[in-house]
């Protein structure tokens, strides 16, 4: 016999009880676990993901829109550049690299960049950590493509595949921006996969051929007629894209990405534009006019070099092309830092509740002690009886409050760690965003630590009442 | 109620013969430390247990009182074992020597199972683990608080044999007290409890 034994079959022999008040301790101690670590990674991975890119230029109506549109692929950007004010943008100032994207279509849910080959050369998803090609070669040509991981990994489509792309929005009106969810919905009503032996006798019969010269004999398939006058989603199945390359993970969101050649997506839409106005279909990328050379965002990185002030160079070129009014101009690194200021008054909000959460765990502690207290006075008094002194009645109820604080801070840790995971790849499916939620083992140690210390304050107040118990009173014979 | 004077030699058997709320009980209490007298002094083995104060009292009575109620006061969910080895925690026994020592208590006693939970066993076994508890400390004196109330009158024979039986190989006194004609006759010592005290008329 020890006094942890006894404490132990105390709380055992309430067994309900113990179990509702250190489960209570557990979510609210988990509550604020993932809430730390989920706000840390979540920050981390926003810094990272934003690349090496230095500003972003789009069409967008804010600073922070532009680059959640234009880097993390939130939604597509509202309004287009055309073609003659990215030459403008990219030939006035000696940027280290300049990348036009276009964005706004998908690919069973992935969002699909087209831009040129410059993207897979020069932008870095992750600061210091280029693209690296797991298998086949960059876009070349038009109607190429190139999957991040991700989409290789869900779509287990590999080099050689081919796939239609499913046109998220018209690029030349300006329909309202979708929400993510309508998106979501809309593009899981699209039928069939694209790469089926079907795809593979039609793109036959009609004898397309997908060797190196398809940017100029490249066809579209008129018998399906489609005639898209709301120019909402629909899947481009009248071109059919390759293949070419897969890359390796990057750890980053970018790795949802499906990235094709520019001159591919300008000719999707071109065949929209043209149904819509009832004029003939282009046939190659040759017939593309200025009017579908659109872009939907630039990336910039100003030159970087030993010796001078990299700063000034990027502040003078972000005030030089915020001057001009028909573009939005932004800082990646800027725009995160203000959102998570912005995010940052929810995160209190989120902890504050898990502090509230923990505290009533640690009143219903006290409660449930209290309570015990009156059911075991007789077995107090027998304690007492048999030679224990008062004082370690005392020691024996704040242990048992402590245990209870200990249990409840390693479940909710253990809860923590299974949360934070199925949060991050919840957030990993739903918006690539990918995260590492790691639990920030200074922080663990000091919320067990601090919970473990309040439950046994908490014990406090049902161990003064064990240790004022009188003896003889509670001796007397049940009747 | 006031009490001139008692002795109990040291390994002496009295019966404390009484009437159901004259006081027994009480006296019991005093003895054992877990009720204060107003005057007077109550020495347990040459000891003074209404001069020691708190922890100081607390392990005169570990060491020196095996206690027997006529409900057993068992702790509940613990095993027999544990509920006889209780006592030894209180009174700085090492843990290791604990279930040796009260396996062998419990074997003498014919509780064959020490790991069986207390609240498994019969009214009449329950009380034979009360008794073990009260004598595993090797006490000076065993204060038995109507032990057998709870049994029929032939249990209560055997029980009052074994105790006294128990409390002779251990070398305690024994001080029983009951309401119960019917034990007399196993006693060389009987004590009424009328003649012992005299109890103060309450005024008003």
């Amino acid at each position: 016999m020890t006094d942890l034994r006894l404490v132990l079959k105390s709380l055992m022999a309430r067994f309900a009880s113990t179990a509702v008040t250190c489960l209570l301790i557990a979510i609210a101690v988990a509550l604020l676990l993932s809430m730390l670590s989920l706000r840390e990674a979540g920050r981390r991975s926003f810094t990272r993901g934003v690349g090496n890119a230095h500003l972003v230029v789009s069409g967008d109506s804010s600073p922070l829109v532009a680059v959640l549109n234009g880097l993390f692929y939130a939604n597509p950007p509202r309004a287009a550049l055309p073609e003659s004010k990215v030459i403008e943008i990219t030939t006035s100032f000696p940027w280290a690299w300049a990348i036009p994207t276009q964005l706004g279509d998908s690919f069973r849910g992935f969002p699909v960049i087209a831009t040129t080959p410059q993207f897979l050369e020069d932008f870095e998803p992750a600061p210091g950590e280029p693209w690296v090609l797991a298998e086949g070669r960059n876009i070349e040509l038009p109607f190429e493509v190139v999957l991040a991981s991700g989409v290789a990994d869900a779509t287990g489509l590999g080099i050689g595949d081919r796939l239609h792309l499913t046109h998220g929005m018209g690029v030349g009106g300006a329909p309202p921006i979708s929400t993510p969810a309508a998106e979501e919905s809309m593009v899981a009503s699209v039928p069939g996969p694209p790469v089926d032996e079907s795809l593979e006798t039609e793109t036959d019969d009609h004898g397309h051929d997908h060797g190196h010269d398809h940017g100029h004999d490249h066809g579209h398939d008129h018998g399906h007629g489609h005639v898209h006058a709301d120019g909402g989603e629909h899947v481009h199945d009248e071109v059919v894209f390759e293949v070419v390359g897969v890359l390796e993970p990057t750890g980053t969101h970018h790795d949802r990405l499906v990235v094709t050649e520019l001159q591919g997506a300008w000719f999707i839409h071109a065949i929209d534009r043209r149904e819509l106005a009832g004029r003939a279909l282009p046939v190659s990328v040759e017939d593309l006019e200025a009017a579908d050379r659109l872009i939907t965002g630039i990336l910039l990185r100003t030159p970087v070099r030993a010796g001078r002030n990299s700063a000034a160079v990027l502040q003078g070129a972000f005030d030089r092309l915020r001057r001009d009014p028909s573009i939005m101009v932004a800082s990646p690194s800027t725009q995160v830092d203000r959102l998570f200021g912005i995010v940052a008054s929810l995160d209190a909000v989120f902890i504050a509740l898990g502090g509230g959460i923990l505290l009533s765990g640690v009143i219903s502690v006290m409660l449930v002690l209290w309570n015990s207290m009156e059911l075991r006075r007789r077995q107090i008094a027998v304690l007492r009886v048999i030679g224990c002194p008062q004082r370690r009645i005392l020691g024996l109820v704040l242990t048992e409050s402590a245990i209870i604080g200990l249990v409840g801070a390693i479940a909710g840790g253990l809860l923590a760690i299974g949360g934070a995971s199925l949060a991050a790849r919840l957030l990993a499916i739903r918006t690539g965003v990918i995260i590492d939620p790691s639990v920030d083992p200074k922080a663990a140690v000091l919320i067990a630590a601090g919970t473990v210390a309040l439950a046994a304050l908490a014990g406090v107040a049902p161990a003064i009442k064990a240790y004022r118990t009188p003896v003889a009173d509670n001796l007397r014979p049940l009747d | 109620m006031r009490l001139p004077e008692f002795s109990l030699a040291a390994d002496e058997q009295v019966l404390l013969a009484g009437p159901s709320g004259c006081g027994k009980s009480t006296l019991l209490l005093l003895a054992a430390g877990l009720l204060d007298a107003d005057s007077g002094e109550i020495l347990l083995a040459g000891r003074s247990i209404t001069a020691a104060r708190g922890g100081r009292r607390d392990a005169i009575r570990a060491d020196r009182v095996g206690m027997v109620f006529q409900t057993h006061h068992l702790l509940p969910g613990f095993t027999a074992r544990e509920n006889v080895s209780a006592p030894l925690l209180f009174g700085g026994v090492r843990p290791a020597q604990h279930a040796v020592i009260a396996d062998a208590l419990l074997g003498r006693l014919g509780i064959s199972d020490p790991t069986v939970r207390v609240d498994r066993l019969s009214v009449g076994q329950q009380q034979r683990v009360a008794i073990a508890r009260a004598l595993v400390g090797n006490p000076s004196v065993v204060l038995a608080d109507e032990p057998t109330a709870a049994l029929d009158p032939e249990n209560a024979v055997t029980a009052v044999e074994l105790l006294k039986d128990v409390c002779r190989e251990c070398n305690a006194a024994l001080l029983l007290t009951s309401h119960d004609p019917g034990l007399e006759g196993a006693f060389s010592r009987v004590v009424r409890f009328a003649e012992l005290a005299q109890t103060s008329e309450v005024v008003g």
